[in-house]
């Protein structure tokens, strides 16, 4: 039983050894299948290793950092609440179920807000489109 | 306050030797894979814009006058002549940005108060099908916590709201057409009920705005014919609404120090002139007034914002968590590598967010 494609950054002891043999066994059981020796499948991954690490950004309920066997913590965001991680998509799996961890995603894109550059024509100054009229309203209860 | 985008350069409108523009972060950087591969936050140089968005939205949140233009009796460029702002860049020159860059730029603005107002012309793609927390909108949460007025662009698709502007403690915004005498919500501006929230909060100037791009800038180079005589530069979007809306947040804070975010979102929602299209929010931006708040307390006006509260209500907490815990993570097992910054290049937004052809051919007529 090997754990593979361990990042640099990632820390395992042997208590994650004993884990991820675990939990390769559980979800051997649960999916039907056997991890006995001898069998034509290919050696048994442990779960918290399979897949390449992909990058994740974790909403946290408390500050505290979360580390753990196969999670390398890049960034602690402690002013919003958030961490960001690289981790197997197995590892995050079993991360999102930690009572530290709000949520989870994985790194996404984020792109500006601007739908167009308007090529001719003229345009107007911001302050002109505001229709500012101080005080001519009041609040409207909300 | 801090503009978190692709940088701000120095233009005649808002410049660092005015001391009105200073450097806070870059963590453009990240986007790239920059955590992965040692790179730092860089929170010392001058934090320049290759790009151009940022220094557009920057100097129609605060540009001050442009020689040679002229802008209107006693105005400058943008709305908020005397705020100081800061560049917080979370985009490389390509445009390029990524959630765990820009929540490290919204990290960097929490420990950095008095730092007041956010305005986040940003959008990422909602965490599944359905609309939910996410690190972004709980970023904005904190920040709020923390006395920090988030402003955010609800997004350029018609009919849905982007993240993190669906959370229900920003303060959203919609873009209005106002090249017109009646103004109209804009087509393309982002709009609709989650969770029983209705966003945008409100509808600010957002169609054919003038403002600076630096002039080796990514969009001023692909885009010289959006250039008008005068120097300025055309742009529309949910983007240009919301810096214009900041600007008017740090106008009403510079007359009420100190108001929460809480009364903020009140008087822009209440000053706000109401317009019949559920679309508005509550409608279309104004500065408030005297005759505005000052006869209610913050107290009350916080309970006024409680519109937010349907958060923390126990059935919006669930809808959020199962939204984000089932989507997200079809996404994340069927992939071991579901996004890189290279499969975002600033030609992939190009196309479809910076085309002048969805204004000129015929939309607005002009």
């Amino acid at each position: 039983m090997q754990v593979r494609r361990r990042s640099p950054q990632v820390t395992t002891g042997p208590s994650a050894v004993v884990l991820a043999v675990l939990i390769a066994v559980l979800t051997g059981c649960l999916a039907g299948g056997s991890t006995a020796a001898g069998t034509a499948r290919p050696p048994h991954v442990p779960t918290s290793a399979r897949g390449a690490p992909v990058t994740a950004v974790l909403a946290l309920t408390g500050n505290a950092p979360v580390a753990g066997p196969g999670v390398a913590v890049l960034a602690h965001l402690g002013g919003i609440g958030a961490e960001v991680v690289r981790a197997a998509p197995a590892t995050l799996r079993t991360l999102r179920r930690d009572a530290r961890v709000a949520g989870l995603r994985t790194d996404a894109p984020v792109r500006t807000s601007t739908a167009s550059v308007d090529s001719s024509g003229t345009g107007v100054f911001p302050g002109n489109g505001s229709a500012h009229r101080p005080g001519d309203r009041r609040l409207a209860g909300r | 306050m801090a503009v978190v985008d692709t940088g701000i350069a120095d233009t005649p409108a808002l410049n660092r030797a005015s001391g009105r523009l200073v450097d806070g972060v870059d963590t453009s950087g990240l986007a790239a894979g920059g955590l992965s591969t040692g790179h730092e936050v860089d929170t010392e140089g001058v934090f320049s814009d290759g790009f151009g968005h940022g220094t557009f939205m920057a100097d129609l949140l605060a540009g001050g006058a442009v020689p040679g233009v002229d802008t209107g009796a006693d105005r400058g460029l943008g709305v908020a002549l005397g705020a100081r702002v800061v560049s917080v860049k979370v985009a490389d020159d390509g445009g390029v940005t990524s959630l765990s860059a820009v929540l490290a730029g919204l990290d960097w603005v929490a420990s950095h108060r008095p730092i007041d107002v956010v305005s986040l012309s940003l959008a990422a793609d909602r965490p599944g099908g359905a609309y939910g927390a996410d690190p972004l909108t709980m970023a904005v949460r904190h920040l709020r916590h923390a006395g920090v007025s988030v402003v955010v662009a609800a997004g350029n698709t018609a009919g849905e709201v982007a993240d993190p502007g669906f959370e229900p403690q920003a303060l959203t915004v919609g873009a209005a057409d106002t090249t017109e005498k009646a103004p109209s919500v804009a087509p393309f501006s982002g709009a609709g009920v989650v969770h029983g929230v209705q966003k945008p909060d409100l509808v600010a100037a957002g169609v054919h705005l003038q403002s600076l791009l630096p002039a080796d800038s990514e969009i001023a180079r692909s885009y010289p014919t959006a250039q008008l005589p005068s120097g300025l530069w055309r742009g529309s979007g949910t983007s240009q609404a919301t810096a214009v809306t900041a600007g008017v947040v740090a106008m009403y804070l510079g007359a009420h120090p100190g108001a929460s975010p809480a009364a903020v979102s009140a008087a822009m929602r209440g000053a706000a002139a109401p317009m019949a299209d559920s679309r508005a929010g509550a409608g279309m931006l104004a500065v408030p007034g005297s005759a505005d708040v000052p006869d209610v307390d913050v107290g009350t006006l916080d309970r006024q914002a409680l519109w937010a509260d349907g958060w923390d209500a126990p059935g919006w907490v669930q809808a959020l968590n199962a939204a984000w815990s089932t989507d997200v993570w079809t996404a994340t097992s069927g992939s071991s590598n579901p996004w890189s910054a290279k499969s975002w290049s600033a030609k992939s937004w190009s196309a479809k967010s910076w085309s002048a052809e969805p204004w000129d051919d015929g939309v607005t007529g002009r």
